[in-house]
């Protein structure tokens, strides 16, 4: 009893170890081809992220870091350069130039959205 | 006795709060203020409409009467430019309307395809009345079209702004660059016999508005530093001449102008004020003077390495970048380099040919090669403007068949083939976390890396500006030249004195009607900006390039024909092409002649030279990184056409 219990546990973590999570919610009607292409991009954008947002944006929930899920009004916001005070100092162009902003936006715009914390728990 | 305690408490709460939280003074007086002037603005413009709707366009008097109605209507408009400007940039198009070929070149534009923005407004109408056929509803339109844009400076949408003190100083910048920049040169102003008397009436007005807010905002007043030179400045203007080209530009600027702008951007740091108005898209808070190469941010002149600091890895990318520079791997046939046209030795551009060299090595390109140096402070890059990035315009020159001609799939295996660079961009990998491995942009970004830093050297202008050095009597009257009776400075603005004019968020384009040759046989058959957004106003158009460096950097113009800058001069002295007896509509320079005498184009030329900068220019570095591929180590240092 005890072994079945333990091979269908080492099933799952391998299952999920194997079938990665999509992370990105892909564009509707891309051809399979383009998703590799399309998935390093946003790899750049989320490192972009990292480098420019996460130090105010990214927030730890139960010791896992997570990304907020940006409104499409704040998005219109930081695609202007405006937003907040603070931003009207720290997004200008000099410290991200307009393609790097453009990669960020369009990763924040494919990310896959959070699952609130009670949902998770009752799915689980 | 408890109730009395605590009521008497609340009351002293509220007494203490409405002490506290009220600034004394009156916290309307600005606004009040602002309102005000923009309705006297409108009731002047209605009675400059019903001037025109009353007159008959074919007698003078009536022309002088609606002439002399815009010079009121323009005083107003002078007397509050310090908001209108920069509260709303876009409405203010209908007031005081750009010419047809400067619409399209913004910042914010370069990233959509463009558009067409009519502009309507007095210097338009002005301008419009001076036609040989005056159409009186057109002339109507321009000015109802400017009522209803001064109208929308009453909503809500630009107003919010006015309760909160920081818009003031960003305000006040814009107004002192533009003192430095376009206001003392009849830049807007047909009429150059009103530029400075408008200049004094304008500077007047501003100091009622300084007094307003410091009313309203009397724990972010003006210093007493800044009033004091301020009134200098003021009394300075009013006991100048009348006339533009007796003005002395060169002390209004240096002694008065700059410093009060640095005085401006001290406040600005104070109080740590930022913007979020898009006027101010481009410009450094940090920036001490108008001279500074920081004031404004043309281009991002590292490319993907434009977050590293640190000195010792920025040597690295300009020692790689330099040798980049000078490798022939970068083109198609290995036989050419960036050094082939833009030579070290002669300020990164070529003074020897009038163009260079096609690929195929018997052709020649159409266009003179531009000096690298302060090409940053553009935000549209070429003469046509084709390019809105540095890593843009290079991976166009590295692919242009007719110039490094490479095949893309393979130029990047063939740098790497050589060890020396793919150890440092390996170890410059980590300063990119957001690219896997190394691409083309690195390469780029390592290039224009390194071209760059020969941008940042100061001319005896500057100095002159900025520190304590003399210029001669000439050098003054040169540039007092420059900014009045020759026209150079309408087009070419301080500080870079390229077509990049505050905010410093745009590049303008001309049309001179350069010749094809020197005897003026035709126009240049170049069409410029029309090749990158076809239209009327554009056709034969080209970026206005600096004048730094000017005396160093021949031949001039796009297609190098002229030699010498006497030749430049005489060619605006007598009224570009059409002024020659070319064929062309829409020239933007004015066809009749300037009047320079010998003596004044001496003394602009003697300007133009301490215009000059100081640069370290290095010599070729020794050799190049030897590749794997055999047959590519035979290529020669620099390249070899």
């Amino acid at each position: 009893m005890k072994k079945t219990q333990a091979i269908f546990a080492f099933l799952c973590l391998f299952g999920c170890a194997t079938k990665k999570p999509e992370l990105y919610v892909y564009p509707s009607g891309i051809v399979e081809e383009k998703k590799a292409e399309f998935v390093q991009y946003c790899e750049k954008g989320k490192a972009l992220y990292k480098i420019h947002c996460a130090k105010c944006h990214t927030t730890v929930v139960n010791g896992k870091e997570v990304i907020p899920d940006f409104t499409p009004i704040q998005m219109d916001a930081y695609n202007m350069r405006l937003g907040t005070i603070k931003h009207q100092a720290t997004l200008t162009e000099r410290n991200i130039p307009e393609e790097e902003l453009e990669i960020v936006l369009f990763f924040l715009g494919h990310k896959k959205p959070n699952v609130p914390v009670e949902e998770k728990k009752k799915g689980s | 006795m408890t109730k009395t305690a605590i009521l008497l408490l609340i009351i002293g709460t509220i007494a203490f709060l409405a002490t506290s939280s009220q600034p004394i003074g009156n916290p309307d007086a600005y606004t009040a203020l602002y309102h005000s002037k923009i309705r006297q603005f409108t009731v002047q413009q209605q009675v400059l409409l019903h001037t025109m709707e009353a007159g008959d366009l074919s007698a003078p008097a009536d022309m002088e009467k609606i002439s002399l109605q815009i010079g009121l209507a323009r005083d107003k408009m002078k007397g509050i430019d310090f908001w209108l400007r920069y509260l709303d940039p876009i409405g203010y198009k209908k007031i005081n309307g750009p010419l047809p070929v400067e619409w399209e070149t913004e910042v914010f534009e370069k990233f959509e395809k463009p558009y067409k923005r009519i502009g309507a407004g007095l210097t338009l109408a002005a301008l419009y009345l001076e036609e040989p056929v005056c159409e009186k509803d057109s002339l109507l339109q321009l000015i109802q079209a400017s009522i209803a844009a001064t109208e929308g400076y009453h909503a809500d949408s630009t107003t919010k702004v006015l309760p909160d003190f920081g818009h003031f100083y960003f305000c006040n910048r814009l107004f002192l660059l533009n003192l430095a920049a376009i206001y003392t040169t009849g830049f807007e102003c047909p009429d150059s016999e009103r530029i400075i008397p408008e200049l004094r009436f304008m500077m007047d007005q501003v100091q009622e508005i300084y007094r307003a807010y410091d009313i309203s905002f009397p724990e972010r007043k003006l210093s007493p530093d800044y009033w004091n030179k301020y009134q200098e400045a003021l009394h300075f203007v009013q006991t100048q001449p009348d006339e533009a080209a007796k003005f002395d530009h060169f002390n209004f600027i240096r002694l008065y102008v700059n410093p009060l702008f640095k005085l401006n951007q001290e406040s600005i740091r104070r109080y740590e004020i930022f913007s979020g108005s898009f006027v101010d898209y481009s410009l450094n808070n940090e920036a001490k003077s108008i001279f500074d190469k920081d004031l404004y941010f043309g281009q991002n002149d590292k490319g993907l390495f434009l977050r590293v600091k640190d000195p010792k890895t920025l040597a690295e990318i300009e020692a790689v970048g330099k040798l980049l520079f000078y490798d022939p791997i970068l083109s198609g046939n290995n036989l050419r380099s960036c050094a082939s046209c833009h030579k070290s030795d002669a300020y990164f551009t070529d003074t020897i040919s009038t163009t260079a060299l096609q690929y195929n090595r018997t052709d020649h390109l159409t266009r003179n090669t531009p000096s690298l140096i302060n090409v940053s402070y553009n935000h549209l890059l070429m003469l046509d403007g084709n390019h809105i990035s540095l890593q843009n315009q290079a991976k166009a020159v590295l692919n242009n068949p007719l110039e490094l001609n490479n095949d893309p799939s393979t130029l990047l295996k063939k740098i790497l083939s050589c060890q020396e660079y793919k150890t440092a961009f390996t170890n410059l990998l980590q300063e990119t976390p957001q690219e896997s491995e190394i691409t083309l942009s690195h390469i780029i970004s390592a290039i224009t890396t390194y071209y760059h830093k020969f941008s940042l050297s100061y001319a005896p202008f500057d100095d002159a500006m900025d520190r304590n050095y003399a210029l001669s009597e000439s050098e003054q009257r040169g540039f007092n030249l420059f900014m009045s009776k020759a026209q150079c400075a309408t087009c070419h603005f301080a500080p870079q004195f390229n077509g990049v004019k505050p905010p410093y968020v745009g590049s303008e384009f001309e049309v001179l009607g350069v010749p094809a040759d020197k005897q003026y046989h035709k126009l240049s058959a170049d069409e410029g900006r029309y090749t990158v957004n076809p239209a009327f106003e554009t056709l034969h158009a080209f970026r206005t390039g600096s004048l730094r460096n000017i005396a160093l950097t021949k031949p001039y113009m796009h297609n190098g024909v002229f030699t010498t800058l006497e030749e430049v001069i005489d060619f605006y002295d007598s009224g570009g092409g059409v002024g020659n007896g070319l064929q062309l509509e829409n020239q933007t320079l004015a066809s009749d002649s300037l009047h320079l005498t010998p003596l004044e184009k001496k003394d602009l030329i003697t300007f133009l030279n301490t215009l000059n900068e100081k640069i370290p220019f290095e010599t070729p570095p020794a050799k190049l990184p030897a590749s794997r591929t055999k047959s590519l180590n035979a290529r020669k240092l620099g390249g070899e056409y």
